[in-house]
């Protein structure tokens, strides 16, 4: 696989399972032995139903989130993609019960690409500011 | 500049001067219209706003360094992972000191251009760094 071929595959793996909402083609992206390290995660997220379970948990949440690229790089096995999520909060987050509100939240994601599937991910979104836009958190000031 | 030469650059101004502390000589890495999109708010604009940033972070965390986990670059950007380590000793953004050691993610984007960083972008897990200070709920509990 090729640089562009392992960016073409993060790109198409956003627009497939956050824009789409189609959780079910994980699998297509993400390798069997896949880790994930989320922040906002306590542990890491290992394998293919584990991974469906975290994102879906998002897009309950977030039904209509949508994701923008900010930018796409890509250099050996590692693709890095620096995002921009938007969604309204419909559904329950952990146990913060739906605010309807609106909410956009910078992140920021590393894979390392084996064979065309994602075997390890690094991601830190701005779970903070999310907190804050959802009210749960006092903003600063 | 190669790109081997901007992950050089960026990684000498991590190790050289945030990890020491020497933040106005660091200012040799930056150009004069360097724009910084991670600052928080009330910080000057340009590489000052970092030298003020970080200097209240040492402040509030005297042993504060960054450990390079990652680096991914092409073309005009480096990107590197990196865990923050810091004991909070120091009233940090209006928050009170707890003692507490963090250690937390963080990913980086800078854009260089002739051998200087233009611009910055960071993901940080501000959540997680103030959890384990004590400063901020942890998930789940509200």
């Amino acid at each position: 696989m090729s640089l562009e071929e392992n960016k073409a595959h993060v790109r198409r793996a956003f627009e497939e399972l956050i824009n789409r909402q189609n959780v079910a083609a994980a699998d297509q992206f993400v390798a069997p032995d896949y880790v994930g390290h989320f922040s906002g995660a306590p542990e890491p997220v290992r394998g293919v139903e584990a991974f469906k379970q975290f994102i879906a948990m998002y897009s309950t949440a977030f039904p209509d989130s949508q994701v923008s690229f900010e930018s796409v790089i890509a250099e050996g096995d590692r693709v890095v993609a620096r995002l921009t999520y938007r969604g309204t909060h419909k559904g329950p987050l952990m146990n913060i019960p739906p605010t309807g509100k609106p909410i956009e939240v910078m992140a920021t994601n590393i894979f390392r690409i084996v064979n065309g599937k994602a075997v390890e991910q690094w991601a830190i979104t701005d779970d903070l500011g999310l907190m804050q836009q959802l009210g749960v958190i006092p903003a600063p000031g | 500049m190669s790109v081997e030469q901007n992950k050089q650059i960026v990684r000498r101004f991590v190790q050289e001067h945030l990890n020491t502390g020497k933040l106005a000589e660091g200012a040799q890495y930056f150009a004069p219209d360097f724009v910084e999109h991670a600052a928080p708010p009330g910080m000057p604009p340009g590489y000052e706003g970092v030298k003020v940033f970080f200097t209240m972070l040492r402040n509030a965390f005297p042993d504060f360094h960054y450990e390079l986990d990652d680096t991914v670059a092409e073309s005009d950007l480096v990107v590197q992972r990196t865990t923050g380590h810091g004991t909070m000793k120091g009233e940090f953004l209006g928050m009170p000191p707890t003692g507490k050691h963090a250690a937390w993610s963080e990913i980086h984007t800078a854009r260089l251009k002739d051998g200087k960083i233009v611009e910055h972008w960071a993901s940080v897990d501000q959540l997680g760094m103030l959890q384990q200070l004590g400063l901020a709920p942890m998930p789940g509990g509200r």
